[in-house]
């Protein structure tokens, strides 16, 4: 090789070396790396063991009609249901959803979700526990279809409301009436000791429970068991989705126009993660209404930063909205298991402190 | 050594011959006296009680002269860092071309002067011009600044020599890409597309992020890590203007980073050149 070459080479070499040497350097002064984003298991579909949990949930209903055992007699063919989501009606007016309560005060953050819902004051529940009923055993779920109320577990020790009186109806059901004079918010019935049902009126509670005795689901309900994953889940109509914005008038506006509705699924196991599938009327629509959420969750955490606000910022950053099948587009947010915990941890210390204040002003 | 500052005094001499050290200084001139004349500041007992560009009302907060020079300072500082970068990188992008055009480069040539010493006198020769531009924009802003205020402050002349820094990886790669291609608008555009990077390797790990993981982001990122944090050098200078603290250890990196690579990119033009028949 000609010496021209060889040094032409030496420059090459020389280059390739600073080269390096200067992004050694320079990597020395970039901030550390962001952790990457924890990962959250999301409800996307439904595991072995829940598809388990909706299988034994079915049952047969046996027929208040006596069935003649020497004739043929032609009965309507039935499915074993689930006796909670057999109460889900065809239409709803603002949604449905379902709280697996059980899983969900048996989970890892179950404890400190209650002493956060009991705001520091366990009594009510000590006081339950005491007349043998204990809701973190003996209640499974817990269910709010529009204004109807549904509670599923062993209900046999509930505690009545003082002076509630209960009459039978049929040979599985009796409804509870409140002491007269008690104002009366809805109307109670418990069917087989299994299932707690808080109707409108008395009419609407005992529709229900004959719903339950005939065995019958609705032909077309609003959701089935086959969205029963997660701990929560049900099916949220346009007028609730649209409380949720009521800051933001457009979007509120396009949200209750364009979506038929969002279909709901959250784990609480460990993390808390959320997935709701967004439905649209109109399939053009859908993606100007994906495109609008998208933007409102950018434009939150954009927000959150500039005030400060980092656990808000940083809990919009799990949020994300993705991009659709044409009908409809699925929204995804989680929040990892130490900030859950640090949240529920704030929310009992201001529930102590309130109680605190409250037996203060009782004592003074 | 001596070789070398002569090429340096070569391309000195030739910039003035081509009028060109005027148009600098003349530009330099005309932005000063502008800012002289357009921006009233209002300094009364020691506080700045209002602030005017071109007669636009900028704030009329009442905030000590110091603590308004500061935010100006940082201001400027920015706008001289990229602003000053964007109008070096098209005043310089025909000095490397034009040593390279037929004629002068075979004269050049025919001197007791080694290839790499024609380079990197070209490249010193800039870097001199330029400074001395920087320093004259410097030492008029600050000037301009503290008769309006009535605060002196060396912030804008240290943070100006940050931006020398910053020119100086940038002129290299314009250097380097004319041996490549002799033509100033490649020269040219190599230099703006290298301040580009510049601020997207600041920014590495963040934007880097955005990207799907996979084997495009693993390279992007990667390609990235040794060219010149521009942005990181344009926020020192700034904090320096405004007198704010810095991370000693962080600044030593980037500035020995943005030397490290200035040189790489003249070993690659000294390569290109030795290679080169004229």
């Amino acid at each position: 090789m000609p010496p021209s070459r060889r040094r032409s080479l030496r420059w090459l070499l020389g280059a390739a070396v600073l080269l390096a040497l200067a992004g050694w350097v320079m990597l020395g002064a970039e901030p550390p790396p962001r952790p990457p984003p924890p990962a959250i298991a999301l409800p996307k579909r439904m595991t072995p063991s829940e598809a388990e949990r909706a299988e034994t949930r079915r049952t047969w209903v046996p027929s208040a009609e006596p069935i003649d055992a020497g004739q043929a007699v032609a009965t309507p063919a039935r499915t074993a249901i689930d006796p909670v989501l057999a109460l889900v009606p065809e239409q709803l007016e603002r949604g449905a959803v379902v709280a697996e309560v059980n899983a969900i005060f048996n989970s890892e953050l179950g404890p400190m979700l209650l002493d956060c819902l009991s705001a520091g004051d366990d009594r009510l529940l000590r006081r339950m526990a005491d007349a043998g009923f204990d809701p973190l055993t003996h209640v499974d779920r817990v269910a709010l279809f529009d204004d109807t109320v549904v509670m599923s577990g062993r209900l046999e020790a509930l505690p009545l409301p003082p002076g509630a009186v209960t009459v039978d109806y049929g040979p599985n059901a009796k409804l509870i009436e409140p002491p007269a004079g008690r104002p009366q918010r809805g109307v109670m019935g418990l069917w087989r000791n299994q299932l707690l049902l808080i109707g409108k009126s008395a009419d609407e509670t005992k529709a229900l429970i004959d719903r339950l005795e005939r065995g019958e689901a609705p032909r077309r309900p609003a959701f089935d068991d086959s969205i029963a994953y997660g701990e929560v889940y049900g099916v949220l109509k346009p007028a609730v989705l649209g409380e949720l914005f009521e800051g933001d008038p457009a979007l509120r506006e396009l949200l209750t126009a364009t979506a038929r509705g969002l279909t709901l699924h959250a784990d609480v196991g460990h993390d808390l993660g959320l997935v709701g599938d967004v439905e649209a009327n109109d399939p053009a629509k859908a993606d100007e209404l994906r495109r609008a959420l998208g933007a409102f969750v950018s434009l939150a955490r954009l927000d959150a930063q500039r005030r400060g606000k980092s656990r808000e910022a940083e809990l919009l950053d799990l949020a994300k909205v993705r991009g659709g099948d044409g009908r409809g587009f699925r929204i995804e947010a989680g929040i990892p298991h130490e900030l859950m915990k640090s949240v529920l941890s704030g929310c009992i210390e201001r529930g102590k402190a309130r109680a605190a204040r409250r037996a203060g002003l009782d004592g003074g | 050594m001596r070789q070398l500052l002569r090429v340096a005094l070569d391309l000195l001499l030739e910039a003035t011959r081509r009028r060109w050290v005027l148009g600098l200084f003349g530009s330099i001139t005309l932005v000063l006296t502008a800012l002289g004349l357009s921006l009233e500041l209002d300094v009364v007992d020691g506080a700045l009680a209002g602030s005017k560009l071109f007669g636009v009302l900028l704030s009329d907060d009442v905030v000590s002269a110091h603590r308004a020079l500061s935010g100006v300072s940082q201001a400027v500082a920015y706008l001289a860092f990229y602003g000053g970068a964007v109008f070096l990188v098209v005043a310089c992008s025909d000095f490397a071309p034009e040593l390279l055009s037929p004629g002068r480069i075979e004269h050049l040539l025919s001197l007791p002067v080694a290839r790499w010493q024609l380079l990197f006198g070209t490249y010193l020769g800039v870097l001199g011009l330029v400074s001395a531009g920087i320093l004259y924009g410097a030492v008029g802003l600050t000037a301009l600044l503290g008769v309006k205020t009535g605060v002196w402050s060396p912030g804008l002349l240290l943070g100006s020599t940050v931006g020398l820094l910053g020119f100086a990886a940038l002129y290299a790669v314009m250097l380097c890409s004319a041996f490549f291609v002799r033509s100033a608008s490649v020269s040219g555009g190599a230099g703006a597309a290298m301040l580009g990077l510049g601020v997207v390797a600041s920014y590495r790990e963040s934007l880097t992020g955005l990207l799907e993981p996979g084997l495009v982001r693993t390279l992007v990122s990667w390609a990235l890590v040794p060219v010149p944090r521009l942005g990181g050098l344009a926020t020192m200078s700034a904090r320096i203007a405004a007198e704010q603290a810095i991370d000693g250890a962080v600044a030593s990196r980037l500035a020995a980073g943005c030397g490290l690579f200035s040189v790489a990119a003249l070993a690659l033009a000294a390569w290109r050149f030795e290679r080169m028949d004229f």
